[in-house]
């Protein structure tokens, strides 16, 4: 693929966080809920949120910065039952690209790209502009350069690392 | 060229950006969107808007900053600035007005979270 062929706006990074899966395949008990509400109550941010169902299977994806996780590994833990539901991948960090302008071939295309970086997909979701992939965390700047050398960005493109952080007090 | 006006949408969320810009295109007007002050620096001086909606907290140049560059420039003072703030609360007026101990020449400002019917107010009223 030639450079420019595609054009996006922008490429960011996340900080380094934990990936948390809950699945379940009742309706009678949504672990999910139980999960954000005490993410919520003890103000932990979620960068990162995809609720996916099949039938009554469902499989919510989730992440929290690294430094946030012993928090919520303390906090998680005191609950036996929602604890034995959870699954955590450590490590992990996110790259979005926007805007999608709603066209399924750059969704397609974006993929491909970050796929033949190397970098592996434990989560994706797409929001009104952006497409968030979730990937090793040590993988990002990798997979980054990758997109940058085929999508073509604005000339005074902001950095792709954070530079602002907002905390919930 | 269009006669259509051009409105500037600067923040660093893209998804608040690709919203508002979506609510003005459907209002009849043309959108730029920068994601954040030295991108909006160079769209205002590229194409000239009459209005920048302008989020005070982002990367590199924040809403400050580009609102007291392009106020004390003879070149671009004319252009409405209308600022995007989460602290609406402790603004007291609308033009020369404090925020965060920080004084802003900005002609307006929208609380956050954005209410687009809202928005389109403030934009039809400082647009004339």
């Amino acid at each position: 693929m030639m450079r420019g062929t595609l054009r996006a706006d922008g490429i960011k990074l996340s900080l380094e966080m934990t990936l948390i899966s809950i699945r379940t395949s009742s309706s009678a008990w949504d672990p999910n809920a139980r999960f954000l509400k005490l993410m919520g109550e003890n103000r932990i941010n979620l960068p990162f949120l995809c609720d996916a169902a099949r039938g009554t299977s469902k499989l919510g994806t989730y992440c929290i910065l690294s430094e946030d996780t012993p928090k919520a590994k303390r906090v998680i833990a005191a609950d036996e039952t929602l604890a034995t539901r959870l699954e955590y991948l450590p490590y992990v960090g996110s790259i979005t690209v926007f805007p999608h302008n709603f066209n399924l071939a750059f969704i397609g295309v974006i993929l491909q790209l970050v796929g033949q970086s190397g970098a592996p997909l434990y989560g994706l979701a797409t929001s009104i502009s952006a497409l968030t992939m979730i990937t090793d965390f040590s993988r990002l700047e990798q997979a980054a350069a990758h997109l940058a050398r085929h999508v073509s960005l604005p000339v005074n493109h902001s950095p792709f690392n954070p530079d602002i952080r907002i905390k919930s007090m | 060229m269009s006669d259509k006006q051009l409105i500037l949408v600067v923040d660093d969320d893209p998804d608040l950006v690709e919203s508002v810009s979506m609510k003005l295109e459907s209002e009849d007007y043309r959108v730029a969107k920068a994601y954040d002050g030295m991108e909006a620096m160079d769209r205002i001086k590229q194409e000239r808007p009459a209005l920048i909606i302008l989020d005070v907290m982002m990367p590199r140049k924040n809403g400050y900053a580009l609102c007291d560059e392009l106020k004390s420039s003879d070149e671009y003072k004319d252009i409405v600035v209308v600022l995007l703030t989460a602290v609406a609360d402790a603004v007291t007026s609308t033009s020369y007005t404090h925020m965060d101990g920080k004084t802003t020449l900005a002609d307006d400002f929208i609380p956050k979270p954005i209410d687009l019917d809202k928005l389109m107010v403030v934009v039809k009223e400082n647009l004339g």
